[in-house]
Order: structure tokens, then C-alpha cells, then sequence
């Protein structure tokens, strides 16, 4: 061995001699179209995808759990409005105006009248009283349908605690109507045996 | 696909094995030590590997295996040699199989990789994680035993 040309030489035909059997590489090959064909399926899911499939279902939750407890607090409030409509209590106050019966009921610290045309127009004022939903107080005010003459309570309340929750909705409960819609912050609820047509 | 064509894959097989025998100095666990790590990559990745990445590979594999004591270098019995005992002329007579051999194969790898392959021995650092220097020294004990080797080696055939 003379100089480390001939010594790179002979290592370079030597391992340039050599190669992989035919029969193994073809083996190699194959394998690797398998792992193609079959590497989509198989790919390991990333963290990142796991992450963001987490936060989707724990929104998911969370939203589901929050509409479901709006939705129960809406049923707990027609409940209690079915329920006030049902024993027909006596009248504080007697008056066909707004105004009289807001000074009446002066412990409430909002208005009491509605603004919506359908109410005002299709509904006159009797009197009205206080009362308590789910445990805010509120007026409870009688009124009488013009059109079949029929006495309905419509029921004002400021929407804080649990009623801050609750939007505007039309239930029935033991034959009676009730609509909920909101006036800024105020939740109002009119309550109507049998009656098919809406206040909004 | 994936700019490989399968005449490329060819060739990047053969050049896996010619370090993967560097390595072993035997072509069947050469053989077997490319095969493992192709269908490691393959697994994990699914897709065709870098040649650095699958020299890489296999040579962690090798280390790995000759820790636990699996690569066992054996001669076969029969008269039929293995392509890898076959000799290649060194020098005057010298069997570069045979001085091979007698290398480490830390010797080996970084002679095959700077002589046949062309890295430089910065690269080889980088891809074996060893310092340059030790890369450089590996070359220069590797060359100087396999000139040393095949200097007695002629003696002795001269001498006969």
C-alpha cells in the first residue's frame, strides 16, 4: 500500500462493488408503496389536532350546558307565571292607567309599561299588584283582552340573577299561553288561557 | 413522488448498505441493519427518507444493536463466500476485505464516508455527533493501521 490515493481507490471500488441483492431492494421498495398507501390512514394524530378538538368539545359543553340552564330557568319561569295567573290575587291598585298604578307600586324601581303596540292597543289596563318571580319582585299587572274580553296578567320584572338569562319565548302550560320577551332589561310576561295569537 | 423516482430509491438502498457494511463489515447484517431502518423511516414517517437521515438511522441502529451484544461478525462454514468476504486488490496484494476488518468501526465509517462517500469531516461530525477532531483522528488511526496492515501484508507475501 503505497499513498492514501491507493488506499481511496481501493476503498472506492471495494464498497463501490458491493450493492444490495436485487430480491431485498424490490422487497424495500414495495414496502415502502405499502407504507405510502397505508401511512394516511395510520398517521398519528397531532397534539395540536387533539388541542383543538378538545377546546371545540369543551365549548360545545359548555355552550350546550348554558343553553340547557336558560332553557330550564325559561320553563321555571312560565311555571310560576301559570301558576300566579292560576289564583286570580286581588288588585292593589285599580286603574286602566300605567301611570297610576306605577306610582302605586313606587317599591318597584322600573317601568312597568310596556312599549310594544300589541300590548297597548290589544290589551286594557285593570290594576295591578305586586308579585315575585323567581325571587326578584315584580308587578303583576291585570289586563283585559279587548278583542274576546277575556282578563290576562302580564307580569313585569327586572331581569337580574337568574333572569338575566332567560330571552323572549312562548310556552304552554296546563292550557295557558305564555309569552316572554324582553324591553331592555326588563322581562315582561303575559300569561292568556287559550289564546293563540301573539303579543310581539 | 416526493421527487424520488424508484431508479433513486435503488440507488439510495445500495448507498445505505454500502455504509451499513462500513459499519458491520458483513453483508447480511448489513442487509438486515438497512432493512430495519428503512422500515423504521417508512413507519414513522411514510414517506421517503433523506440519505443523511437514513445513514443517520441506521447507524444509531447499529450502535444500538452492538450494545446489546446482537451483531455477532460469523464466517460461513460452506466453500460458497457471501459477496461480502469477496477481496478487492489492494495495493500490491493486499486483501482490503481482510485489513478492513481489522478496523474499528468507528474507523470504517468515517474512512468510508470521507474516501467513497466525500464528506467532510465536518460534516461527519455533524452527522455522527462526534467533535471534528475526533472524526479527523478516526480517519488518520483508520488510514494509518489500513497502510500499516498492507505494508506487513506485502512483506510477508513477498517474503513467501
Amino acid at each position: 500500500m503505497n499513498s492514501d490515493r491507493e488506499l481511496q481507490r481501493a476503498l472506492k471500488s471495494f464498497y463501490g462493488a458491493k450493492s444490495l441483492p436485487p430480491v431485498r431492494v424490490d422487497h424495500l421498495i414495495q414496502a415502502k408503496t405499502r407504507a405510502l398507501r397505508s401511512g394516511r390512514r395510520w398517521q398519528p394524530i397531532s397534539l395540536m389536532t387533539i388541542t383543538a378538538l378538545g377546546t371545540v368539545c369543551t365549548v360545545c359543553l359548555l355552550f350546550g350546558l348554558r343553553h340547557e340552564q336558560q332553557r330550564a330557568t325559561e320553563r321555571a319561569v312560565c311555571a310560576e307565571v301559570v301558576m300566579s295567573y292560576e289564583k286570580h290575587s286581588p288588585m292593589e291598585v285599580l286603574s286602566s292607567r300605567y301611570s297610576d298604578v306605577q306610582v302605586a307600586l313606587n317599591g318597584l324601581d322600573f317601568s312597568i309599561m310596556p312599549v310594544k303596540a300589541t300590548i297597548l292597543k290589544g290589551y286594557r289596563l285593570v290594576g295591578g299588584s305586586y308579585c315575585c318571580i323567581q325571587g326578584v319582585p315584580a308587578a303583576h299587572l291585570r289586563v283585559r283582552n279587548i278583542h274576546s274580553g277575556e282578563e290576562c296578567t302580564l307580569y313585569a320584572v327586572k331581569a337580574v340573577g337568574t333572569l338575566h338569562d332567560v330571552n323572549s319565548t312562548i310556552d304552554r302550560l296546563d292550557g295557558v299561553r305564555v309569552e316572554i320577551w324582553r324591553q331592555d332589561n326588563i322581562l315582561f310576561a303575559l300569561a292568556e288561557r287559550g289564546s293563540e295569537r301573539g303579543a310581539l | 413522488m416526493f421527487g424520488f423516482g424508484e431508479s433513486d430509491q435503488r440507488e439510495l438502498l445500495h448507498a445505505a448498505f454500502r455504509y451499513a457494511l462500513s459499519l458491520t463489515h458483513h453483508p447480511y447484517d448489513a442487509e438486515d441493519l438497512v432493512q430495519s431502518a428503512w422500515l423504521k423511516l417508512l413507519s414513522m414517517k411514510a414517506k421517503i427518507p433523506t440519505k443523511n437521515l437514513l445513514f443517520i438511522t441506521i447507524r444509531h441502529q447499529f450502535f444500538d444493536d452492538w450494545r446489546r451484544g446482537k451483531i455477532v461478525t460469523f464466517c460461513p462454514l460452506d466453500d460458497e463466500e457471501p459477496a461480502g468476504c469477496q477481496t478487492a486488490s489492494f495495493g500490491m496484494s493486499g486483501d482490503i476485505d481482510a485489513l478492513l476488518s481489522e478496523l474499528r468501526p468507528e474507523e470504517r465509517e468515517a474512512l468510508f464516508l470521507h474516501e467513497v462517500e466525500g464528506y467532510s469531516a465536518s460534516e461527519i461530525s455533524r452527522m455522527t455527533g462526534q467533535p471534528r477532531g475526533t472524526v479527523l483522528s478516526l480517519m488518520h488511526r483508520g488510514r494509518q493501521r489500513l497502510l500499516r496492515l498492507g505494508e506487513s501484508e506485502q512483506k510477508r507475501v513477498s517474503n513467501e
